[in-house]
């Protein structure tokens, strides 16, 4: 970073607006819903890029491997194009995740339109500093692949002079970068045009669902291609057959296009190649207009509006209270519940930085389920008979669905606003922790269950729907009751410390847990559910677990346990018990 | 008698004393004015009485009983208005009453009702429902008002309560403070306006790096010091610099250059 900060200052001569804006539209990039220390953005930026490189590079690796031993007759194409589609998915996926900060928000205008700085230079910086945005992550992808490349495949180019080799390696980079700054402008025109499409307050309530499905697809894609690396003795095996028939279809495919300007920059006089790297070229051109159209029209539509203020209908708002209280009545009776069952389900919903970090846990439980359901299917038929992986589909997403609750909770909303907890704080943690539950349930759940009951009665007709939504709902309530048995915060409410999960250490344990928990409740039910009669003794045993839980909590727990505020960070030398009071 | 005392209480950080040994006590219907500049430690004294800091020695009393002993108890009796606008922003104003006053255990049909009246007497109605972050100051300063009013407390930690306030709020919230102290309540009004102070206070403690400097009557320290005004007590107490001459600087450092 240190570098990059270099690298904007420019001589005393030259006006500072624009190295000062570039960079700072750059950090806001790092900004994120994830990071938001400057230490912290440093050292997640880079873990990532290294992860990105390591990753890509040992996939270009294996689906080139081949070349060790069989020549490249003109056939490797096919392997650059499958390298192509990763790197545009990978740059996808990240463009998705940073949809908030593309485009210049209310906060941007509200401090930089007081300054003597033209409307034109706020979009062009932006511009470059998404354009060195998009170049990091083009540099981490194929920091390692490129090198792979060169070396599987320029043996067997018909010039291998030291100027060919440098220029082959400087065309694999020219054509990865082009693939990810089309993908990259290609979805931010995208989000700017349903940014216009929608009206604004409608847009804010879809923006997190349309991240989400986005991500759901691009983390389906990616496992799906990334897994074709290891099994599939030819990845895309489709393509030649396509190329061999000149198939139109092959211009509908964007990494075709950036396929056919490598190849044609390293000498192909192939006509297909050809034409594709026309399109590869001609395609930039729309997305880079297309970006400042875009960004100028929802600078118009969106930060001037925000200065008027909305209308708010009373009416509206005192039914839905009134729905509220009768729902209280009956679900929530105690008033320390309704306080933290409602600031739970409120912060979940209006703050962005929550709301993004469980869409991110929920789209990879929804990409691994689009993976089972697309890794098992032959035919429509499969919908209609039972299975165990179609049973698991709701197990994997509310798996990550509530360890993407654990994790958010944890993450704190206006954490000097928590003194009203601390003020109002009682002894006993008991309704803090019912509250918290049931807003999981009625807000996650409940709602995500009635979906499950719909989808699979469509299959398997209603009575199989309701027992497999009852039986998915229960073991999901058994299962958030064993994740939260010890959580003794107030969600939202308590100091964050990064790292202190651990996950670079543990996540080999929960990838086993994941697995086995899977496997084995999908295993019970389909046993369940070929012999309805047994519920009974599943629903008996679980309530019973439920209650055994329920107790060790009230009576052991929570009698030791006082609510936290602030996490204790971790010792900075973890010892082996050898002394003090461990030592016993 | 249901007084606060405070006795000897510190609050020392790492390498900075806060609040250096501060007594003093707060009989009902008592104004107390605690006045400081900027840094001198009356946040830090509220914070601690509130719960939310803990101090590094000393003890505070309530009705002659030890608070540490009864903690929630004390809370429970307490309302407090921050200095800062420390508040949820992704709430309503409604929904964040409605969440204090739940967890302060007030009947959902009372709190409703005193929500509503709070808001209509603030002129917040129609505003009560959207979200806090499109809030003024001002309004949140009348949101951590009402919190702090809900469940009727018995004393009253205030901290710059006037920030941001209309000067038609201000005046309401002066009678309001006159109108507490009436009826029984301990007030202890913390800030570092001196007008305001002068006309509200029944008592004035001045604090200055952490020790109280001065604790009497406005009345009793005017004919003590021989000064006309609070202004002039405090800017001898508490050795302010010339101000006619940090501002000319600060006119030469803006036309430095230009």
């Amino acid at each position: 970073m240190r570098n990059l900060k270099n690298l904007f200052v420019l001589n005393k001569s030259q006006s500072p607006q624009f190295p000062v804006l570039v960079r700072h539209f750059f950090q806001r990039l790092f900004q994120n819903d994830f990071v938001s220390l400057e230490d912290q953005m440093k050292e997640k930026t880079i873990s990532f890029l290294a992860i990105i490189a390591i990753l890509s590079g040992h996939i270009s690796n294996a689906v080139l491997m081949k070349y060790m031993f069989v020549p490249d007759n003109g056939v490797s194409w096919v392997e650059k194009c499958y390298f192509t589609s990763f790197i545009m998915l990978l740059i996808g996926f990240i463009t998705v995740f940073e949809w908030d900060v593309i485009f210049p928000d209310s906060r941007d205008f509200t401090n930089l339109m007081t300054l003597p700085i033209k409307l034109r230079t706020i979009f062009t910086t932006k511009f470059t500093s998404l354009f060195l945005f998009v170049g990091i992550f083009a540099m981490g992808a194929n920091l390692i692949s490129t090198l792979a490349f060169w070396f599987h495949l320029i043996k067997w180019q018909e010039e291998s002079s030291l100027f060919f080799s440098f220029f082959f390696i400087l065309a694999h980079f020219v054509c990865m970068f082009a693939a990810c700054y089309f993908i990259f402008f290609f979805s931010v025109f995208m989000i700017g045009v349903l940014m216009l499409v929608f009206p604004e307050r409608i847009f804010r309530a879809l923006s997190v669902y349309f991240r989400t499905v986005f991500m759901a697809v691009f983390v389906f894609l990616m496992i799906y291609i990334v897994s074709d690396s290891f099994t599939a003795s030819q990845p895309f095996a489709f393509l030649p057959d396509l190329k061999e028939n000149h198939s139109f279809l092959l211009y509908f495919f964007p990494p075709m296009w950036f396929t056919g300007l490598f190849e044609s920059m390293i000498g192909s006089h192939d006509s297909q190649f050809l034409t594709l790297s026309s399109i590869a070229i001609l395609s930039l051109v729309p997305v880079t207009i297309g970006f400042f159209l875009t960004s100028v029209a929802s600078y118009r539509k969106y930060c001037r509006k925000m200065e008027i203020k909305k209308n708010v209908n009373i009416r509206l708002i005192q039914i839905k209270y009134f729905l509220r209280h009768s729902f209280d009545v009956v679900f929530l009776r105690n008033s320390v519940q309704r306080a933290v069952f409602y600031f739970f389900g409120k912060t979940l919903r209006n703050s962005m930085v929550h709301k993004m970090r469980l869409a991110v846990f929920a789209a990879v439980g929804a990409g691994l389920g689009l993976i089972l359901l697309a890794t098992n299917f032959r035919s429509f038929d499969n919908f209609s008979e039972l299975n165990k992986i179609l049973i698991g589909i709701p197990t994997v997403f509310v798996f990550f669905l509530l360890v993407g609750i654990r994790s958010v909770v944890n993450i704190p909303s206006s954490l000097q606003a928590n003194w009203v907890f601390r003020l109002t704080e009682e002894k006993n943690l008991n309704h803090y922790s019912y509250g918290f539950r049931k807003g999981i349930v009625f807000y996650l759940l409940f709602p995500l269950f009635i979906l499950v009951f719909i989808f699979y009665s469509f299959s398997w007709g209603w009575k199989i729907g309701i027992l497999h939504s009852l039986y998915g709902f229960v073991v999901a309530v058994l299962f958030m009751e064993v994740l939260f048995l010890k959580y003794q915060k107030i969600p939202f409410a308590c100091s964050y410390l990064p790292g202190k999960s651990k996950a670079h250490f543990l996540w080999m344990l929960y990838l086993v847990s994941f697995i086995v928990y899977v496997s084995l409740i999908s295993s019970l039910e389909l046993a369940l559910l070929l012999n309805p009669s047994a519920f009974v003794f599943f629903l008996g045993i679980s309530l019973f677990l439920f209650l055994v839980l329920r107790v060790y909590q009230k009576q052991v727990l929570y009698k030791k346990m006082v609510l936290i505020y602030a996490d204790e960070p971790e010792p900075i030398l973890v010892t082996l018990f050898t002394y003090g009071r461990n030592a016993e | 008698m249901k007084t606060l005392e405070l006795k000897g209480i510190t609050k020392k950080y790492k390498v900075f004393l806060a609040v250096d040994n501060v007594s003093f006590s707060v009989a009902p219907g008592e104004i107390l004015g605690y006045l400081g500049p900027n840094g001198a430690g009356k946040t830090t004294t509220i914070k601690i009485l509130a719960g939310l800091l803990e101090q590094t020695e000393g003890r505070f009393f309530y009705q002659g009983k030890d608070v540490k002993n009864d903690l929630y108890g004390f809370k429970k009796k307490m309302g407090y208005v921050p200095e800062q606008s420390e508040i949820y922003p992704h709430l309503s104003a409604y929904d964040y009453l409605l969440m204090v006053g739940r967890l302060r255990r007030i009947p959902e049909t009372i709190l409703i009702e005193k929500i509503e009246r709070f808001m209509e007497l603030f002129s917040l109605t129609t505003d009560m429902y959207s979200l806090i972050s499109s809030f003024s100051k001002g309004m949140i300063q009348k949101v951590l008002i009402s919190a702090a009013l809900l469940h009727n407390p018995e004393i009253l930690l205030l901290d710059e309560p006037l920030s941001g306030l209309d000067v038609t709020t201000g005046l309401i919230l002066k009678d309001l403070i006159r109108q507490l102290a009436g009826i029984g309540k301990i007030i202890i009004y913390s800030s570092h306006i001196l007008e305001i102070v002068e006309k509200i206070c029944s008592r004035i403690v001045i604090i200055h790096r952490g020790r109280i400097v001065a604790d009497d009557s406005v009345e009793n320290l005017r004919n003590l010091m021989k000064l006309p005004s609070l202004e002039d007590i405090f800017s001898q107490l508490v050795e302010q610099s010339d101000t006619e001459k940090i501002a000319k600087g600060m006119v030469e450092a803006m036309r430095f250059d230009v």
